[in-house]
């Protein structure tokens, strides 16, 4: 017995006043008296609005017919202190109070009105599978499983916080993860010392390698498929309870680029898409650096016809080319934000004024020049075509600071920017495994499969950046 | 315990060809025109060759002692007193030699791109990366160094290839005709250029030893040699050779030849990203065998404490140590020398007084 345990006595009445006591009086918990089949009295606990209405009038209807050990539901847990049931009745299971013994027992009738499953809206598809993660553990376990029949796949169960006792589920493949990046995990998570885990950002903050990077060490994603072919690339996944994005480990930077729909398509197909995604990434980080840069410093760099344009269109505005810039960054991001955070409807008529009306507005005003919009515009195209992870926003606040480099230094200051971004990109890790791999470790087999897509029937090796323990996905004559 | 620091013998390899060819491939096809004029392509073969035996010798020092860096080597070998006053030095050369990077850091960029910006702003940030990459780590930088060796190589490739229908093989005639010995006088510049990776001593020790090591090594300056060829052989088609010596900086001449389908032209972009890219890889190499270096001296702790004095030192070397081009210029080509006995002639009395020690012996025998 641990101590500040308490145990349950033989007085119902007495087990009764305890729970109430650990569950602060609450008023949405009810108890219940029942008798089994023997005669005994027994009281059922359970908090009002967490339980299925049919499974608890199932439970209520049949206790008497049952004896103290043989209840309808399965999964039942004998519990032996006062502090476990508490425990329970929070997660939302029904809990039996016996007097003689003295004890409880925990059923789960766990019932919450959670949504379905529907097609993550944040990572859509054309062409794959539609399937996402809902808030509920139980049922994302059961996608993965349902993606994934294997019985190598191992699921390990833990709670996370000390007063929300959040549960989460570690997920691998054995015989193919690495069980050194597992026991890392495990330890970490060993490590979390919040009382409230909201959502799994909480949990990448805490296990990440570096906890003040602006940049992803830790993916994120709704999509079942997408974990699936993690797990089989030797990587490992976490679900936590209340949350439809999963995450996986080990994670490294050109990865960013890529999404679940890539092997939807054929390899031309996906490999064009991910090029395409990596050259806009670079336009949305360094486009309107490189035009403060030109227009600030280097206009005998550019081919007279489109240096007349440009001092054409620049004419009439009273503004460096970098007021320009950033006014033009700051207001896309303000649209872009209005957008997101409107009502549907409202959204689109956002983007349309926002678009149309003041672009015009701000060139006919003589605020920008039309080539900056132009600029805006592209940047902010490219910047949509990357998944929206962290690392989406970690590049346009990227473009802030290559404008500024590029305002004081010209292209020399947009070089020195990139060359100091890779130094700090190449000096991060993601659970040991170098960030910029496998471009800075080089290896020229892995990247045509990151930043091209290679042939699924070429993919004889898994990636050897996860560490994987069995390194081939196939070999000759295998089934 | 502090995990050991290692590299691969790849990333050592563009480590040495970055170092190695940036500062080389922009004045190199000037100055060897005035040595040997359009045969200064033999000139840089020759020169490749010192580069290799250059290296060998590093190479050697290593493999006497695998777990020593070069100031190490030095006090083992030549007493605490002598050998300390020679670690001593080269610690003030590697100082020394980062201030000269620094100073053609900025100096380029004044002359080549724009004369507006102070040369102040250039070289503080020079330093600056070069700060960050060492407070980052050998690990960090040297990661960057295999993209950033992807870049340059094909940025000179493409410049090369893209400027072939503009050149004239028959400049390069009448080959050699004045023998074999003559164009050789200009050996020991080249040889300072190519040889130009002093920073190794203090990094052998670090690199994740196979079979291979050396031959990465050699390759390296293989590769240099042959971009360094390229660079003279397109300049002297290009331009011919006496034209070429008249130019500072002969190659942003040959990217500003450049135009494709007729109406784009000015590819000095290009040239801005692999000089910057190959200078802040060569300062930071350099600032760490620097701080390595006197690490290692005076026996400090806590080395990355001294990153930011000595690198406000190297700021204010690089800026106050010449007036200008023409003097750096000079001073690289008058007083070669100074370079060259503490790349080569000093290593190899060094390597002499070990192998007399017979300490060769004895690694030998521990292989």
């Amino acid at each position: 017995m641990n101590r500040g345990q308490t145990e349950f006595r033989e007085d119902l009445a007495v087990n009764v006043g305890v729970l109430k006591e650990l569950m602060q009086h609450s008023d949405d918990l009810v108890f219940i008296d029942r008798e089994l089949s023997s005669g005994e009295p027994i009281k059922i606990a359970y908090v009002h609005g967490l339980t299925d209405d049919r499974k608890l009038e199932y439970l209520l209807a049949k206790a008497k017919e049952f004896g103290d050990s043989d209840f309808p539901f399965g999964s039942d847990d004998r519990l032996s202190t006062a502090e476990q049931a508490a425990d329970c009745l929070a997660a939302g299971q029904a809990v039996l109070l016996f007097s003689d013994p003295p004890g409880a027992a925990a059923i789960d009738v766990l019932g919450v009105q959670l949504r379905g499953v529907e097609e993550p809206s944040s990572e859509s598809t054309v062409k794959g599978p539609r399937s996402g993660f809902t808030e509920s553990l139980t049922n994302n376990l059961a996608l993965v499983r349902y993606f994934c029949p294997s019985p190598q796949l191992k699921v390990e169960h833990r709670k996370i916080g000390r007063l929300s006792r959040t549960n989460i589920a570690v997920l691998s493949v054995a015989g193919v993860a690495n069980p050194r990046i597992l026991e890392e995990l495990h330890r970490r998570l060993d490590e979390i010392m919040t009382d409230f885990l909201l959502g799994s950002t909480t949990i990448e903050e805490w296990i990440a390698d570096n906890r003040g990077t602006m940049f992803p060490l830790l993916e994120s994603t709704e999509r079942p498929d997408r974990v699936v072919g993690a797990l089989m690339d030797g990587r490992i996944a976490v679900i936590v309870q209340g949350t439809p994005f999963v995450v996986l480990l080990p994670f490294v930077f050109l990865q960013a680029f890529q999404v679940g729909e890539d092997y939807s398509w054929n390899y031309y197909i996906g490999s064009m898409l991910r090029l395409l995604r990596i050259f806009c990434g670079l336009i949305g980080m360094l486009l309107p650096a490189f035009y403060v840069a030109t227009v600030t410093f280097h206009h005998e760099l550019v081919p007279t016809a489109l240096l007349q344009s440009i001092a054409a269109a620049k004419e009439p505005v009273p503004f460096p080319a970098v007021v320009e810039s950033f006014a033009m960054m700051f207001a896309f991001e303000i649209m872009r934000e209005a957008g997101v955070r409107m009502p549907k409807q409202i959204g689109q008529a956002v983007s349309i004024v926002g678009a149309l009306i003041l672009g015009q507005a701000a060139v006919e005003a003589g605020i920008v020049s039309p080539i900056m919009v132009i600029v805006a515009a592209l940047t902010g195209i490219c910047t949509f075509t990357l998944p929206p992870t962290a690392m989406n926003y970690a590049l346009r606040l990227l473009q802030f600071g290559m404008t500024f480099l590029a305002s004081i230094l010209g292209y020399v200051g947009v070089v020195a920017g990139i060359v100091v971004l890779l130094t700090y990109l190449a000096s991060l890790r993601s659970f040991g495994v170098p960030y910029l791999g496998p471009a800075a470790p080089f290896n020229a087999l892995e990247l045509t499969d990151v930043v091209i897509r290679r042939p699924a029937t070429w993919n004889v090796k898994r990636p050897a950046l996860f560490r994987a323990i069995n390194p081939y996905r196939f070999r000759g004559g295998d089934k | 315990m502090e995990r050991q620091v290692t590299i691969s013998n790849f990333q050592l390899m563009s480590l040495i060809v970055i170092s190695t060819i940036g500062a080389s491939s922009l004045y190199a096809p000037a100055a060897l025109v005035g040595y040997a004029e359009r045969n200064s392509w033999y000139l840089v073969i020759a020169g490749g060759l010192a580069g290799i035996l250059n290296i060998s010798v590093f190479l050697a020092l290593n493999r006497m002692y695998p777990d020593k860096n070069l100031i190490r080597i030095c006090k083992h070998v030549l007493g605490p007193w002598v050998g300390g006053l020679l670690a001593f030095a080269f610690v003030c050369y590697f100082l020394d030699i980062t201030s000269w990077v620094l100073r053609e850091f900025a100096h380029f960029f004044i002359i080549a791109l724009n004369p507006i910006i102070p040369q102040s702003w250039y070289l503080a940030v020079g330093i600056i990366m070069g700060a960050y990459a060492v407070s980052r780590g050998l690990e960090a930088f040297s990661r960057v160094s295999e993209i950033v060796l992807f870049v340059i190589v094909s940025a000179f490739l493409g410049i090369y290839v893209v400027l072939i229908s503009q050149y004239h093989p028959e400049y390069l005639l009448p080959v050699l005709e004045n023998g074999w010995l003559e164009p050789l006088s200009g050996i020991i510049p080249v040889a300072t250029w190519l040889g130009d990776l002093m920073f190794i001593s203090m990094m052998l020790n670090h690199v994740r030893r196979t079979k291979k090591t050396a031959a990465f090594a050699v390759g390296a300056v293989t590769i240099t040699t042959l971009l360094l060829l390229l660079s003279v052989l397109s300049c002297t088609m290009m331009f011919g050779a006496k034209t070429t010596a008249t130019f500072t900086y002969p190659s942003v001449s040959l990217i500003q030849n450049i135009r494709l389908f007729r109406y784009i032209e000015r590819f000095d972009a290009a040239l801005v990203a692999v000089w910057v890219m190959s200078s802040f890889i060569k300062i930071s190499v350099y600032l760490w065998a620097t701080l390595q270096g006197l690490a290692e001296f005076m026996k400090l702790e806590k080395p990355r404490l001294f990153l930011v004095p000595l690198s406000a030192g190297i700021y204010v070397c690089a800026k106050f140590k010449i007036w200008g081009l023409i003097e750096l210029g000079t001073f690289y080509e008058r007083q070669a020398w100074f370079f060259y006995l503490f790349q080569f002639v000093i290593p190899v009395v060094v390597l002499s007084i070990a192998w007399l020690r017979g300490d060769g012996q004895k690694a030998e025998v521990g292989a």
